[in-house]
């Protein structure tokens, strides 16, 4: 007696269709599961044993196969004990195969037939791509979100079996979710992406000053520009950072989607705020180790920091502080928008379409080598300035100091602009860009440059000034007109970039000397 | 016992000989005075080779070695290390050594020699031997060296550029070491105004072709082809911290005076004041804030007399005029000959030295800080009202853009176009953390 179900394995953020075969024969009694499966797959022998056995169940007294195929794949994890038990029923004719017909399952099974969740609903259910699915009731969010299968949840095996059955109706979706997604209907269409209230995110406005810090976070979201923050401690560099969200536009569809698999193949739960169309921020810790940021792992491959904040922000503060090889695993995902991680046997790849927001404190002690307040000798000042120089720093299109605020300035209370007016015309900047066909000006390609950042005269001449004494480097002036660029889409000009604009990129600019940093500066 | 033959050949010099010495491991410029002093490098070298026990009695004195201890023991430490000294020098003979030097380009003075300047005679431990690249004979003439912290402010690098293209643009010698801050400072100004007839003089810590710091490397360079780098330590030598105040005592020895730009009360350059007191060169001081820790050092040695006032070039010149007699006649030559046109287009006041004007107007200094603000009031005279209250705010202290805002109450974009069009007019220079006046 032989019988089939369909469900999936997770790789990365993508679901891997498997089909679950099982036989049962004459024989010695026994429990085999082949099919590459990890330890946890394994050991889905003894859950699907008791889980059976405790629902009242039959456990055949039979030699028992289960194969999972396709065979050269690897399964990892304990998402497909509830298909092996299910196909176990059919095969002992517990169940009738017309009833789980174009039915996928994913769950794990607990000793007493309860059925929970697994990581990676969402991919999985989005890979099994059967009419209707079985998912464990807090997966239910996500299997909904894919928006193609008739969702179908149950606590326990044995309510399972009935509804099958057809002797109990399956339970309402909303009666298994958690209160506050009650919003979600019975078939699952369009629920979560609407009438949430996105979680809160700080407000501009509570940003006192700070011209330069306002106008870097202004130009980092509508042009998509990698921002650095320097600035001594207690200047608002993370203040700054965390509002960066706010102003950005809210996310299309697609990317909540994408942005969503990520969170579900992480096991994380899916954030409110990417919910409701808002980017997700993420802020590792620097003693982040690069499994950690980039993703992977042994068996799992699990993905990491840089993968759930694509579609929004990555934070790094105290970004000197990241470990050499960390900070520079990092060009990759920010040069291709998606991070490869190969392992022996299996190779994947995760989406890391993130801004890259980085804080950093201009010298060791935070003070920058002011007198008298800077404790750092001179070898660390040099050490810290050299630790920090190279390719990484290269991919910033945005390096701005940041003052510490004025103490009449935290005591006024007049406010700054608030995020919703600056957002707005972060949409017109993103609007003119994409109207040009880029999505952002930041990835607008240096051969494409001449033609898409028009200069008038006098901003031109200001850059051949810088150019011509050297202050100046190609690849720096390419990274100022696009700058300049999204500035004048801020304006919302279109024209040819005007002088200002320049001027105000150059002031944004990175690579600016320090006074200890070039001892020929005068000649 | 006698030497092999062998050992030693015609067609090198005796510095060879001498070179070689200096370039075997744990050699001291201390250890190599006692073996060398008075002594031909040749026989020095082949009794070395031969390892003479003699040699060891001339090393019993030296302070590494089990100092404190009985002289038996000492001595047979130095037995030790003229062993180990003599299997040493049969792997890097003097005539690979030379050839080092020679493909390297540098070459060797040693004390006594014609080229050897002659103002390192006032050490009390002259430097045995000098490597050098370039010219020395620049040091005959007068010598001012211009030291200070790594850790300038833009004040300390100001000053020092000012005083080095000065005095470089009279015809001084600048002597300084190479370092990040002020001695970086004080040569790349001696280089924008140096005169044809006079040349900067580098003393560094390491080997001449261990360049240090990295990022020095151009400005090392420039000063090796228009004047001289020279060092006591062997090629490939690294710039160790124990080389540093030997090399601060040879800057001293080298100099007719000395001025300390900036300084903590632990830096270097304090060590490079204590020196030149020490053999009698006159140290000068700049003043500075008392609250800036880079002018703790030199504010002390004032108060503590230490050093002599340095407000202005004219301070430091006169100090030389009372130590370099005749010679430092050429510093106040009315016309400046060879000056080339200073490379900081942006300080127009430094340009044209008036020593004419000095000279017949005693009392009233025409001290160049005066001459640049005057320079700067023309200037500003043509500049917009906008531009004119930017330009007040601006110091030597960097300021930030988010300040300027608050205090002109200007929007970010007319305060940066404000700054650049004073950049362009040489009036306002911009840094990573703010701007400050040029």
């Amino acid at each position: 007696m032989i019988a089939s179900v369909s469900s999936a394995t997770l790789l990365g953020v993508e679901g891997r269709r498997v089909l679950v075969e099982v036989h049962v024969s004459n024989g010695l009694p026994g429990f085999t599961i082949v099919g590459l499966p990890d330890a946890a797959c394994r050991e889905a022998r003894d859950r699907v044993r008791a889980a059976l056995l405790s629902s009242g169940l039959p456990w055949p007294l039979r030699r028992v196969t289960v194969n999972l195929a396709p065979s050269g794949l690897r399964k990892a994890g304990s998402g497909l004990d509830l298909p092996i038990a299910v196909g176990l029923l059919l095969a002992v004719g517990e169940l009738d195969a017309r009833t789980v017909a174009d039915c996928g399952f994913i769950g794990e099974l607990g000793l007493d037939g309860t059925i929970r969740s697994v990581p990676g609903v969402l991919p999985l259910v989005a890979a099994i791509r059967s009419s209707a699915i079985v998912v464990p009731p807090a997966g239910v969010i996500e299997a909904t979100l894919v928006g193609g299968p008739a969702v179908r949840s149950v606590r326990t095996l044995s309510e399972l079996v009935g509804a099958l059955r057809g002797q109990v109706p399956w339970p309402a979706l909303a009666s298994l979710t958690p209160a506050r997604h009650e919003a979600i209907g019975e078939d699952g269409s369009g629920g979560g992406l609407r009438g949430e209230a996105p979680s809160r995110v700080p407000d501009l406005s509570d940003v006192r000053g700070q011209a330069i810090g306002r106008a870097a976070v202004e130009v980092a979201a509508a042009g998509g520009h990698h921002l650095v923050l320097s600035g001594p401690p207690g200047s608002g560099k993370t203040m700054l950072a965390e509002r960066i969200v706010g102003v950005l536009p809210p996310l299309p569809r697609f990317e909540v989607l994408e942005t969503c698999r990520v969170h579900s193949a992480a096991g994380l739960p899916l954030p409110e705020g990417v919910l409701a169309g808002q980017p997700p921020f993420r802020a590792p810790h620097h003693s982040a180790s690069a499994v950690a940021l980039l993703g992977g792992g042994s068996s799992w491959l699990r993905p990491g920091e840089i993968s759930l904040a694509t579609n929004g922000v990555l934070f790094l503060d105290e970004l000197p502080e990241f470990p050499v090889p960390v900070r520079e695993s990092l060009r990759q995902p920010l040069e291709e928008r998606v991070v490869r991680i190969a392992r022996a046997r299996a190779s994947v790849c995760l989406p890391a379409a993130f801004l890259l927001v980085a804080a950093m404190n201009p010298c060791p002690c935070g003070e920058g080598g002011r007198g008298g307040a800077c404790s750092c000798s001179a070898a660390q000042l040099e050490r810290y300035a050299r630790r920090l120089s190279g390719p990484l720093l290269d991919r910033f299109d945005l390096h701005v100091a940041v003052s510490r605020p004025r103490a009449h300035e935290l005591f006024s209370t007049s406010k700054g602009e608030e995020s919703e007016v600056v957002a707005s015309r972060v949409a017109a900047a993103r609007a003119l860009s994409r109207s040009r066909g880029f999505a952002t000006n930041a990835r607008v390609p240096s051969h494409r440059l001449d033609e898409i950042v028009k200069l008038e005269s006098k901003a031109r001449a200001m850059l051949e000034r810088r150019l011509a004494s050297s202050e100046l480097s190609a690849r720096g002036l390419d990274r100022i007109r696009r700058v300049a660029r999204t500035l004048a889409d801020l304006q919302g000009e279109e024209g040819p970039v005007r002088a200002e604009a320049v001027a105000t990129a150059l002031e944004l600019r990175p690579g600016r000397r320090a006074l200890l940093a070039d001892p020929g500066c005068a000649a | 016992m006698s030497p092999p033959l062998s050992a030693r050949s015609s067609d090198l010099p005796d510095n060879a000989y001498a070179a070689a010495i200096s370039a075997l491991p744990d050699m001291t410029p201390m250890r190599l005075l006692r073996l060398l002093r008075d002594r031909a490098g040749g026989e020095v070298y082949e009794r070395l080779l031969a390892g003479d026990a003699g040699l060891a009695e001339l090393l019993v004195g030296d302070a590494v070695l089990h100092l404190g201890r009985e002289r038996s023991v000492r001595l047979a430490a130095a037995r030790e290390l003229v062993r180990w000294w003599s299997s040493e020098l049969a792997g890097a003979p003097a005539s690979k050594i030379w050839g080092e030097l020679r493909s390297a380009g540098a070459t060797v003075v040693r004390y006594g020699d014609g080229s050897y300047p002659s103002k390192l005679g006032r050490l009390e431990f002259p430097p045995e031997l000098l490597y050098v690249h370039g010219d020395l004979h620049f040091a005959e003439a007068p010598t001012v060296a211009i030291v200070g912290t790594r850790r300038a402010t833009h004040y300390g690098i100001g000053v020092a550029e000012e005083l080095g293209a000065e005095l470089a643009a009279r015809g001084a010698c600048i002597v300084s070491g190479l370092a990040l801050g002020i001695d970086a400072a004080a040569h790349a100004g001696a280089l924008a105004r140096r005169r044809e007839d006079a040349g900067p003089l580098a003393v560094v810590g390491g080997g001449l072709d261990v360049v240090y710091p990295e990022r020095s490397r151009s400005l090392w360079a420039r000063v090796r082809s228009t004047g001289a780098v020279t060092s006591e330590a062997p090629l490939g030598a690294r710039p160790l911290g124990w080389r540093f105040p030997l090399r601060n005592r040879i800057i001293a020895g080298l100099s007719d005076v000395i001025v300390v730009v900036e300084s903590s009360r632990q830096g270097g350059s304090m060590h490079t004041a204590e020196a030149g007191n020490g053999i009698g060169v006159p140290v000068l001081a700049v003043p500075g804030s008392i609250r800036s820790a880079q002018s703790e050092g030199t504010n002390w040695l004032i108060s503590q007399g230490g050093a002599h006032l340095a407000l202005d070039v004219e301070d430091v010149l006169a100090a030389v005029a009372l130590v370099a007699g005749p010679l430092a006649l050429r510093l106040f030559e009315p016309e400046v000959r060879g000056a080339r046109p200073g490379v900081r287009g942006a300080r127009p006041g430094v340009r044209g030295a008036r020593p004419g004007v000095r000279g017949a107007r005693p009392g009233v200094r025409d001290r160049p800080d005066r001459l640049r603000r005057e320079e700067a009031e023309r200037l500003l005279a043509a500049r917009s009202t906008t531009e004119r209250a930017v330009y007040e705010l601006l110091g030597d202290e960097e300021i930030h853009v988010d300040v300027i805002c608050e205090r002109t109450s200007l929007q970010l974009g007319q305060v940066v176009m404000a700054l650049d069009r004073l950049a362009e007019a040489g009036l306002a220079m911009s840094y990573a953390s703010g701007w400050v006046r040029a």
